[in-house]
């Protein structure tokens, strides 16, 4: 017990994050609300070739986010999640559940920052590790691994 | 014990995430190591370190190795791998969204610009 303690405190919970800037010339309201508008999510969502099917936003802390998208031959991959953190045009923090990977639940903060030249947007994706590996299922992945390839039609 | 991929993946991920453990697995990158040599950096005590290996070698990314007293520790990369990947899908699929989002934009930005030009010269 003492032992398991010890490492415990020395756990950072630095976790496994991934980290993308992007400068955007844009306002940084109008960045902020590509995000959290329905009507403005339908039009850039989905990678080139699908189309956003439906996009809801209940923008308060624990009201959800959906994002249905819909490949050619009528594919559904569905992102979905709840709003952790909303400081209007500054930050915005969302769970990121993708419907195929039961049990994984991650988190996304976006960063918007103003510069003379438009917006800075700083995404982070994060806590890779967090959920209960026991609840986890190995179709979950499978099934997210085969979503990868049709999300990125270009990229191979 | 034979472990789902998925379930490999989370003990990867569980692994990765503690900062000690993530310089301990940098530390036997360049060769293997014995237990000592291992926790000479850290200002924590041999069983905590012993823990943290323990971790490692659940998500079958390092392997122990008795020699003599010693206890040798090595880096085993492949488990590495569909983490990577995992994170490299992510990588990709935000990079295209933020293509997405800043092709519709600045694609707005231009149209603004175009139409006040045409308001100004008629």
């Amino acid at each position: 017990m003492s032992e398991h303690a010890a490492v415990q405190e020395q756990e950072t919970r630095e976790d496994v994050k991934l980290e993308i800037r992007r400068v955007i010339k844009a306002r940084r309201s109008r960045v902020f609300a590509s995000w959290t508008t329905p009507e403005l999510m339908q039009r850039w969502f989905a990678p080139s070739g699908m189309r956003v099917a439906s996009a809801s936003a209940d923008l308060r802390i624990g009201g959800e986010y959906r994002v249905e998208i819909r490949g050619v031959d009528d594919a559904v991959y569905i992102a979905a999640g709840v709003y952790r953190k909303i400081v209007p045009n500054e930050l915005l923090s969302f769970t990121w559940n993708n419907a195929c990977d039961q049990g994984k639940e991650t988190l996304v903060t976006l960063k918007f920052r103003d510069l003379e030249n438009g917006t800075e947007l700083i995404l982070t994706h994060e806590h890779f590790s967090s959920a209960d590996a026991a609840a986890r299922h190995e179709r979950g992945w499978n099934g997210c691994l085969d979503k990868l390839e049709e999300l990125s039609p270009e990229a191979s | 014990m034979v472990k789902s991929n998925a379930a490999r993946l989370d003990s990867v991920f569980h692994a990765l995430s503690d900062s000690t453990r993530r310089s301990i697995l940098r530390d036997i990158t360049a060769r293997e190591k014995t237990v000592g040599e291992i926790a000479k950096p850290y200002r924590i005590s041999l069983a905590a370190v012993s823990k943290h290996l323990k971790v490692l070698e659940s998500a079958e990314l390092i392997a122990r190795e008795r020699r003599g007293s010693f206890q040798i520790v090595r880096l085993n990369p492949a488990p590495l791998r569909p983490a990577e990947e995992w994170l490299a899908y992510y990588q990709k699929f935000w990079e295209r969204q933020l293509d997405a989002l800043q092709h519709f934009l600045e694609g707005e930005e231009d149209e603004r610009a175009r139409s006040s030009a045409r308001a100004r010269n008629p």
